[in-house]
């Protein structure tokens, strides 16, 4: 008896997820989600007939009288599509897409305005918006008041700064861009040319992190104007290697690397350098 | 006769009292509806309709009859919730306008190209799209953010409605003002310039 009544039980689950599933990709056709004739609608009859001598809660009848509605929304849908595709307004979304692409904004504007007849309105004021109006000007606190709400404080006025508080700040410096970079890319070849090998963190990485993360920008302007470039190991270790000119390379050969330097990971650098 | 005389100066008095309930804009859309034309103007406001529109003619202009925005039918029949249909009375333009002059009435080529965009789109999709497409489509061509903008113009202005699950369809003004068989056959005639 027992035996006989699991298999019963696993075909109802089963039945009840197939019809969900049907209900489901339903409601999807009429979202617009799939073309309704992707349905395949004498199937889904089939999994209806099948399983509904098994129902005998009241919850599974209306499930399966569910199913039943939904599936007779995809069929009017199907309808609606087959008479709207033997009508003069049918064309392809997809051609209808590659169209826009090619044609210009000018030309598809020019196209609108021919079958384009605007409503006349005219818009005017009325003694209701003229009062609404009247109000909003008579309630509205002064300027002054609306700043005090605002708490705003007093603001200080604006002064001259010397060139050395610039140069404290990074704000300007004495030295140009190139300069800079030039300067970063000579120290390179020279590392280099010790060992014949430089490791990035190595020589990044300086006593203080925003120096060290001046390093890091420095580098990577070098790598992106064809300066240096970089090798990174199957262990995640990464060697820079300076060019003698700057080497122009073709675009696919070049891969964004981003290098993350949180000042938590800066620390372990710096006690391991 | 005498019931003819009446009549005439009946209608040259209601004509005005139509064409100002046609023209000016009280309520959120323009226009009236038939109900308000009815109490306004009598049970054959439909005759002083047709003379207003007679009159209007020769200034390139129409009365046009729209069907109400359908609450529930999904088939295009506008009815109320007792189940009748209602329609609205518009004044618009007979023939069509040139860009320059659309230009002058404040549409920038930009907002119309993308308007026959979004319409002739829906219409190939039956009537009804995803907002997610409409703007991937007119991202294409005029830029994601500017693309979201659009969309929520054309919404604001009637040309599109938006449902709560984010599916777009050809609003009021659409009806009321696009040519949708002229629309599309220019469309697929088109070629690019």
């Amino acid at each position: 008896m027992e035996n006989k009544d699991k298999p019963e039980r696993i075909h109802l689950s089963a039945g009840r997820r197939e019809l969900l599933d049907i209900v489901k990709t339903c409601q999807a056709v009429e979202n617009r989600e799939f073309n309704p004739f992707l349905l395949d609608v004498r199937r889904a009859i089939e999994i209806l007939r099948k399983y509904f001598p098994l129902w005998k809660d009241l919850d599974d009848h209306c499930l399966d009288a569910q199913t039943l509605n939904e599936l007779s929304k995809v069929i009017r849908l199907q309808n609606t599509q087959l008479r709207f595709q033997s009508s003069s307004l049918y064309a392809d979304p997809q051609f209808l897409e590659r169209k826009f692409e090619r044609l210009s904004a000018k030309r598809l504007a020019d196209i609108f305005v021919k079958c384009w007849h605007p409503t006349v309105e005219l818009e005017q004021l009325t003694l209701m918006t003229v009062g609404e109006a009247l109000d909003y000007w008579r309630n509205l606190l002064p300027i002054e008041e609306r700043w005090r709400r605002l708490q705003l404080g007093r603001s200080s006025q604006p002064q001259a700064m010397e060139m050395a508080e610039l140069l404290r700040l990074g704000v300007t410096s004495t030295e140009g861009f190139m300069k800079t970079l030039e300067r970063t890319w000579s120290e390179m070849k020279t590392e280099y040319s010790k060992s014949r090998k430089v490791e990035y963190w190595k020589f990044v990485v300086r006593d203080n992190y925003s120096e060290t993360v001046r390093r890091a920008y420095l580098v990577s302007f070098l790598l992106t104007y064809g300066y240096a470039r970089m090798f990174l190991k199957k262990n995640g270790e990464m060697f820079l290697e300076p060019y003698e000119t700057q080497k122009v390379e073709e675009d696919h050969h070049k891969v964004s690397l981003p290098i993350s330097i949180g000042i938590e990971r800066w620390r372990d650098w710096r006690k391991k350098v | 006769m005498e019931k003819e005389s009446i009549g005439k100066h009946f209608y040259g008095d209601k004509l005005k009292r139509a064409a100002h309930l046609l023209l000016f804009r009280r309520g959120k859309m323009p226009g009236a509806r038939d109900w308000e034309l009815k109490t306004k103007l009598g049970r054959n406001y439909e005759e002083i309709v047709n003379q207003l529109n007679a009159l209007l003619s020769d200034l390139d202009l129409e009365v046009r009859k729209i069907a109400e925005e359908p609450v529930s039918s999904p088939m295009g029949v506008a009815s109320t919730s007792r189940g009748e249909t209602e329609t609205r009375f518009l004044v618009g333009l007979k023939g069509s306008l040139t860009l320059m002059e659309a230009r002058m009435c404040g549409w920038r080529i930009d907002n119309l190209s993308a308007l026959s965009i979004a319409i002739s789109y829906l219409i190939s999709k039956q009537g009804k799209a995803s907002r997610k497409d409409i703007e991937k489509l007119l991202a294409y061509k005029f830029g994601r953010w500017r693309a979201m903008t659009l969309v929520d113009i054309f919404i604001r202005s009637g040309y599109l409605n938006e449902d709560e699950t984010g599916l777009l369809s050809l609003g009021w003004r659409t009806r009321a003002e696009v040519d949708l068989k002229s629309l599309m056959t220019l469309v697929l005639e088109a070629r690019p310039s």
